[in-house]
């Protein structure tokens, strides 16, 4: 499902990204963790379609994401930076309703994805006025109401308290199980490694160094620290 | 026609455009005190001045709207954090930024035409409503025929980021060299020989021939829409290269 190979990314003459293979399966959620300046924000924006890698390729869905930008982002949810990436003037509701006319999916499902997420009492509350949560599960419902295949999703459960986090963990893990949905998300949050994932990634200084199911390293979970 | 997504943007627009109602009031009011200058100008001159470089300052208007509106969209988007949540969008690049400057294009009309109706109501422009039809064609032609510029200029904002020389630039030169505040024949004879190397000057002489002598000259019309296919092909093909650049470079975000 999602397909990276000998991918390597270098700014200028620092280098971010080096030699990078991964193979995640249909249905799997992945935690990519390390530690902060590893790579995995840039190699989740590289998905995205946002950074172009230096060398090597990256694929969803059999899609090659470089060569074939709009294809690849057809079917995948994304959630990156949550702080920004809303319009501050607009409220909740407007927000998605905004981005869903973009993405031309279907509107009459933001009420719903309102509710799942718990954003409904917010829905006229403008962007500006907030709490770093509710951006979050605002960032999150902009990227599930695709019905996306895949979803990347960057720092997860930043800025939620325990409840909402669990709670987070609860809806993907059932959209995972209905539609047999791909998950890869960037966390630093051993907990979350746990609960949600079934799979890992341990990047460092731009290299894998570590990857295996989850299940193998619970009751390890300083395992996370490298 | 990505005539949806346009739609997205203009909607979007409208509402953000809403919580900053005094913008809009503040930009008239500018304008207008810039009518004011010119119309005492010209009473010091002669009683054509007047007619004449408000038709050069309307054309200013479009032109420099056209040239950085583009521009001044990326960079709002880039100052909000928003670019690259547009650009998650599984349309193409080019078809995203063409939607965002046709929704700030539908918003710009509405200050077109209150730009006239200053002219009209204050300052004693006599214009038919035929005349104002034609400029609301002209307002098109100009709008379509240098849309190739403002993606150049947006190319270069997007690779370098910080100013905008190079749309400051053009706008001095064709404020300078077209004729939009005095004939370019003015000019000493080598700038007048400059001024015919640009499609603009041809392009005011259109209009002012069409308003003020009841005269159409489609040759001078031919020139504008000729260099404006060039400047579109020459802007999209720089668009794409500053695209890939930042993507390269992982700054299509940042400003």
């Amino acid at each position: 499902m999602i397909s990276i190979k000998n991918l390597s990314k270098t700014f200028g003459t620092k280098k971010v990204l080096a030699d990078i293979n991964i193979d995640i399966e249909k249905g799997a959620i992945v935690a990519l963790t390390g530690p902060n300046g590893a790579g995995k924000t840039t190699l989740l924006k590289i998905l995205s379609c946002l950074i172009l890698p230096s060398i090597g390729t990256a694929e969803i869905n059999g899609v090659n994401c470089i060569t074939n930008r709009t294809s690849c982002l057809k079917n995948t949810g994304i959630a990156l930076n949550s702080e920004y990436g809303f319009y501050a003037q607009l409220t909740v509701k407007e927000n998605l309703q905004f981005f869903c006319r973009l993405y031309e999916t279907d509107c009459t499902k933001i009420a719903e994805m309102l509710e799942l997420l718990s954003l409904a009492e917010f829905k006229n509350t403008k962007f500006l006025f907030c709490s770093a949560g509710t951006k979050q599960k605002l960032t999150l419902a902009r990227a599930l109401i695709k019905n996306p295949a895949v979803i990347l999703i960057d720092e997860l459960s930043k800025s939620l308290d325990n409840t909402s986090a669990e709670n987070i963990y609860n809806i993907l893990k059932n959209i995972n199980s209905i539609n047999n949905t791909t998950i890869l998300f960037v966390t630093h949050n051993i907990n979350e490694i746990l609960n949600l994932s079934t799979h890992y990634f341990i990047l460092k200084e731009g290299t894998i160094i570590s990857e295996g199911k989850t299940d193998a390293v619970k009751n390890n979970p300083g395992f996370f620290n490298p | 026609m990505p005539l949806k997504i346009i739609l997205a943007f203009l909607i979007r627009d409208f509402k953000i455009e809403k919580a900053y109602r005094l913008h809009f009031l503040v930009k008239l009011a500018t304008v207008g005190f810039q009518f004011a200058v010119f119309f005492f100008l010209g009473k010091m001159v002669n009683e054509n001045y007047f007619p004449f470089v408000f038709t050069g300052l309307l054309f200013s208007k479009i032109f420099e709207f056209t040239l950085s509106g583009i521009t001044d969209s990326i960079r709002q988007e880039q100052h909000w954090g928003t670019l690259e949540s547009l650009l998650l969008c599984p349309k193409g690049h080019q078809r995203i930024l063409f939607s965002m400057f046709a929704s700030k294009t539908v918003l710009f009309f509405f200050e077109f035409l209150a730009y006239i109706l200053i002219g009209v109501f204050f300052f004693g422009i006599s214009l038919s409503l035929l005349k104002i039809f034609y400029l609301v064609l002209f307002w098109l032609v100009v709008i379509f025929s240098f849309y190739g510029l403002g993606l150049l200029n947006a190319s270069y904002v997007l690779v370098f980021k910080r100013g905008d020389p190079a749309g400051w630039l053009i706008s001095t030169l064709t404020d300078l060299l077209s004729g939009v505040y005095f004939p370019s024949n003015l000019l000493p004879l080598w700038l007048v020989k400059i001024s015919y190397l640009l499609p603009t000057t041809y392009a005011l002489a259109f209009i002012r021939q069409l308003l003020f002598d009841g005269t159409l000259n489609p040759g001078y019309l031919l020139i504008v829409f000729f260099s404006g296919f060039i400047l579109y092909i020459a802007g999209t093909a720089c668009l794409k290269l500053a695209l890939n650049s930042c993507k390269k470079n992982g700054t299509l975000g940042s400003y």
